[in-house]
């Protein structure tokens, strides 16, 4: 470069940082045809046809009541089995469970009869040069998305038409993909899973509770101050791979309640009842290399006894670890817009409500801020939406009807009448927050868009678990090692299976011990068929002793019901469970306590892990509904046939306009 | 193949060098590495499935 | 002392007043060329040019002098000594004027510091006010209480730190604006802060001053804004934590001291055949 050149540069850059040019925005929008029809999807999870009918006959949801008055409501047929994983599969790739592969939120390793994950696998480098105790990669790990199919923005693209994909489930990592889509519900924590809260405490007792979903630290206040750690990810540069962790401190006032709290580079101040807002992490793996998270602090109390919670770490958008994002630009985008945001795929801390960590209050507390993001983010597509798809969802809905169904249903076990008192309406309060989403979008709305407001699923109280394996247990198809043993262990480590016909895995699933497919497997091909016909109406014909009532509403044999290339990877059997009922909370990860059925006693007191006619979703639109009883993948079907694009043979729903 | 001396009590030397001919092993040494790694094995395992329920847990629909 | 810091402060102030309005990489862009023709003139009236020149050339002819004798080891081991003297010649040539730029650079980047380090705090952003405690004194027995002007919300009782003698509040910045903030001690004695808040939007230049210093020479020096705190108070000083102003270029967030030297000795290097300055 000529000296005049290396100047002109010089000066142009500078110019260009004083114009808050951004290298990365130039590439994000496509040059991509601009469609006269557009469909805006607002995508509320969980959302259920009687409670929302119930709200707008009441006067409560404006909103909803001017799109049913101007256009049309019907239940949606949701996905079998119907969790969120399975049926927003059902809407993305417009088939079901045969043609995407997702049959749960958890599937099985048929040779270690263990649980995974069934949404994503992560893969480290397989490729690695070891120096000492250090492992350096010399490939790069892959992250690969399970979920199998054509996703509809994926179809839509192929025709140039724009679309925004916000936070649909089952898309982590996102699908290749020049739309701008950003992943929600199956997208991890920095650990790599669902979710993991750390709790700092000087309670003793409390640092003895075996928790899901969270940590317990004991800490010791030593001259007022306190030192901690908060656990990061796994080192996989070091052959040793130890965890990673963040050193932190906490800084005491003698008298008053309040605390500051030192992380590496940033310092800030608590008092008691108050969260910090997100902070950013840097988990260091090896000089030059560290893993960038975000957490929220939130301090519960500082005397007598100090307690201290830290929310998962999530991915950071501005700099984030896995893939999040198409464009990889995109969360960077919004993280610049917006500051950190929550990334983590059910972003409320439901096991911290669970286990007491968090009380009602500050749990809804949380769950404002998920919503506050939300928000403001929706406002945000919503104002550049000028063409093509935009899909837009929420997942508090679906959140907070789990929580908080105790609360309305005074035949639930967990009913509590005082704090039905004070938060009896958390539900119906995010009813209006949705409806007041759904008033900017009916302003927003011009005659060419087409809305749609969706859920995947509806909801309704899950008052007694069902021990699957237990009941497969009673019934002679699954066999323990030691019979004194029952009820200790989980993940199946005292079963049998070598006498072991079928076991249950996941929320719905239950699978056969095939010969030639599980490691020990003692079915064979030709025992097949007859099996899973006895054992499915056998189940439907349970009848539990105490309620006096069938747990099991319907056992399909998924060969029946689903179609595509991928049903013979299904469990060979989906329940479908009746009102009240859904799997015990042990059983879905291979644990076989004493009783069949038991009463649910837990905080988390709605379900819709039942059988999908007990739990339609819904479906609302600005336009009549031809189809009787649209489906979710009828939906599908809809957006291609508004830009007529064939609907292709592979995918099951047909066109409701 | 790198090899690295421990040092064990007399007596379990004895104990091992009966058992690993009782046993038909070949020598007291393939006995002890056969012990070792068995251990080993079910250290791994175990870690693996702590791994597991530490992942899946999060998920509020299950304990 | 407060003289000199003020007279230093007000000269920057008319140096930088063009740039006021504009975003920081145009005052940047402005004070490196400025400090780039600084160097070449102090160079220039001080370095031995004559010198410098000659010594250059010997190092060309040495040069010359390996490539063409490649093949005889003595005199190319003979040339290389030469080149290692003549590079000695040529830094002892260098060191007067470095000498000299020293102590104007240290006072240009103290000034530069309050000017491209920091980022005014953002209306509803919060941070932590750091009151310092001279030794001797029992924190938890001193009445001590911060109130401000109304453009800052004191959000939090004072947190008393015994170790390290520190006193930390968090505030709320709320209206944008120049702020005082008020620390009263022992009830009868009163002591004040500067704080600036702006809206993040389009950045501006701004001079921001983090800390109020004690009245000693090093830490005046280093803090020249604002007047040291009096020696009478108990306290030592007084800190605001602003955000960071680091520079952003093609996704890059830098520091503004790298920008700085690199603009600075690109000018530097740019401009010395139109300022005729051999170096």
């Amino acid at each position: 470069m000529k000296r005049r050149d290396f100047l002109k540069t010089a000066f142009l850059s500078g110019a260009i940082a004083s114009a808050g040019w951004d290298p990365f925005r130039a590439f994000t929008n496509q040059g991509r045809r601009d469609t006269s029809q557009k469909i805006l999807i607002l995508g509320f999870d969980g959302v259920d046809p009687h409670l929302l009918e119930t709200f707008i006959r009441q006067g409560k949801l404006p909103a909803f009541a001017k799109l049913w008055q101007e256009g049309d409501f019907k239940p949606l047929g949701t996905s079998i089995p119907p969790q969120s994983p399975v049926a927003w599969s059902n809407f993305i790739t417009g088939t079901d469970p045969g043609g995407h592969a997702i049959f749960d939120f958890i599937h099985r390793d048929p040779q270690q009869y263990l649980p995974t994950f069934s949404a994503s696998k992560t893969e480290e480098a397989k490729r690695t040069l070891n120096l000492g105790n250090l492992v350096l990669p010399l490939s790069g790990g892959e992250v690969t998305l399970l979920r199998q199919g054509k996703a509809f923005w994926q179809y839509l693209e192929e025709y140039d038409i724009p679309a925004t994909v916000f936070k649909i489930p089952s898309n982590y990592p996102p699908a290749p993909s020049k739309q701008r889509t950003i992943s929600g519900m199956g997208t991890p924590d920095i650990l790599g899973t669902y979710g993991i809260f750390n709790f700092y405490t000087t309670t003793a007792a409390e640092v003895q509770k075996d928790i899901g979903g969270g940590r317990i630290h004991n800490v010791y206040i030593i001259g007022n101050q306190i030192e901690a750690k908060l656990p990061g990810p796994i080192n996989s540069f070091k052959k040793d791979r130890p965890e990673t962790f963040v050193n932190f401190k906490v800084h005491i006032d003698p008298v008053h309640p309040v605390v500051k709290i030192s992380l590496p580079g940033e310092e800030f101040i608590l008092q008691e009842g108050e969260w910090s807002g997100w902070k950013r992490v840097e988990f260091p793996l090896i000089p030059t290399q560290s893993v960038s998270g975000i957490c929220m602090f939130y301090l519960k109390q500082v005397r007598p006894d100090f307690k201290l919670y830290v929310s998962p770490v999530n991915i950071d958008p501005a700099n984030p670890a896995l893939p999040i994002t198409t464009p990889s630009s995109y969360s960077k985008e919004l993280a610049e817009k917006f500051g950190p945001f929550f990334t983590k795929g059910l972003p409320a801390d439901t096991s911290a409500l669970d286990s007491d960590i968090l009380d009602e209050k500050e749990f809804l507390t949380q769950d404002d801020f998920i919503l506050a993001e939300r928000n403001a983010m929706f406002d945000y597509e919503l104002d550049r939406f000028e063409s093509g798809v935009l899909f837009y969802y929420v997942s508090s809905t679906d959140q907070r009807q789990h929580m908080f169904w105790r609360l309305i249903d005074k035949n639930h076990p967990s009913y509590e009448p005082k704090l039905a008192k004070e938060f009896g309406s958390a539900i119906e309060k995010i009813y209006t927050e949705v409806d007041k989403i759904l008033a900017k979008a009916l302003a927003k709305i011009d005659k060419n868009t087409t809305l749609i407001v969706m859920s995947d699923h509806g909801f309704c109280p899950f008052r007694y678990s069902f021990n699957l394996n237990t009941w497969l247990k009673e019934s002679g198809y699954l066999s323990l090692i030691n019979e004194w043993k029952q009820g200790q262990e989980d993940l199946f480590l005292n079963v049998d299976w070598h006498r072991t016909k079928a076991y249950a895995v996941g929320l719905n699933g239950l699978y056969l011990n095939l010969k030639g497919r599980e490691a020990e497997g003692i079915v064979t091909e030709r025992e097949k068929e007859a099996l899973m016909r006895e054992i499915a109406h056998k189940l439907e014909s349970y009848i539990d002793p105490t309620t006096g009532k069938r747990p099991i509403l319907r056992a399909y044999v998924t060969k029946d019901v689903y179609h595509g290339p991928y049903t013979h990877k299904a469990p060979e059997i989906i329940i479908g469970y009746n009102h009240g009922f859904r799997v015990s909370w042990t059983s879905p990860l291979g644990g076989i306590p004493k009783k069949i059925v038991e009463p649910n006693t837990e905080k988390w007191s709605g379900d819709h892990c039942m059988d999908p006619s007990v739990i339609p979703g819904i479906l609302m639109t600005n336009r009549p509904i031809k189809h009787s009883s649209p489906h979710l993948y009828d939906l599908t079907a809809s957006i291609l046939k508004t830009y007529g694009i064939p609907i292709p043979p592979t995918m099951r729903g047909k066109p409701i306009f | 193949m790198g090899k690295a001396k421990v040092k064990l009590d007399k007596d379990l030397v004895e104990r091992i060098k009966k058992y690993a001919e009782i046993s038909g092993y070949s020598s007291p040494e393939e006995f002890i590495t056969h012990c070792l790694e068995k251990e080993i094995a079910k250290l791994e395992e175990s870690d693996s499935e702590e791994e597991i329920k530490k992942k899946l847990k999060g998920l509020g629909y299950i304990s | 002392m407060w003289a000199f810091n003020q007279a230093i402060t007000w000269l920057f102030k008319i140096i930088f007043f063009p740039w006021e309005k504009l975003h920081p990489w145009w005052g940047m862009i402005y004070i490196s060329l400025l400090t780039g023709l600084f160097m070449l003139w102090v160079f220039r009236l001080t370095s031995n040019q004559a010198g410098i020149k000659e010594v250059k050339q010997q190092i060309k002819a040495h040069l010359l002098e390996i490539r063409l004798f490649k093949d005889n080891m003595a005199l190319t081991l003979k040339a290389q000594g030469r080149i290692l003297l003549c590079n000695l010649k040529y830094i002892s040539y260098s060191f007067k004027p470095m000498l000299v730029m020293i102590l104007p650079l240290l006072l240009i980047l103290i000034q530069l510091n309050f000017r491209f380090a920091y980022q005014p705090l953002a209306p509803g952003e919060r941070t932590i006010v750091k009151v310092k405690v001279k030794p001797g004194f029992d924190l938890l027995q001193m009445p001590i209480s911060l109130t401000s002007s109304p453009g800052i919300m004191v959000e939090t009782p004072p947190l008393r730190i015994e170790e390290g003698g520190e006193i930390d509040w968090r505030i709320r910045a709320v209206q944008e604006g120049h702020h005082l903030l008020k620390i009263k001690i022992n009830n009868d004695q009163e002591v004040e802060k500067e704080i600036f808040v702006a809206a993040r939007g389009a950045r501006k230049l701004s001079t921001l001053s983090p800390l109020r210093p004690p009245s000693n020479f090093i830490p005046s020096l280093l803090y020249p804004l604002e007047k040291p705190i009096p020696s009478d108070l108990p306290l030592q000083d007084i800190e605001v934590i602003y955000p960071s102003g680091n520079f952003h270029f093609l996704g890059l967030s830098l520091h503004w001291l790298i920008v700085y030297f690199l603009l600075a000795i690109a000018f530097g290097f740019g401009l010395k055949r139109i300022v005729g300055v051999e170096i």
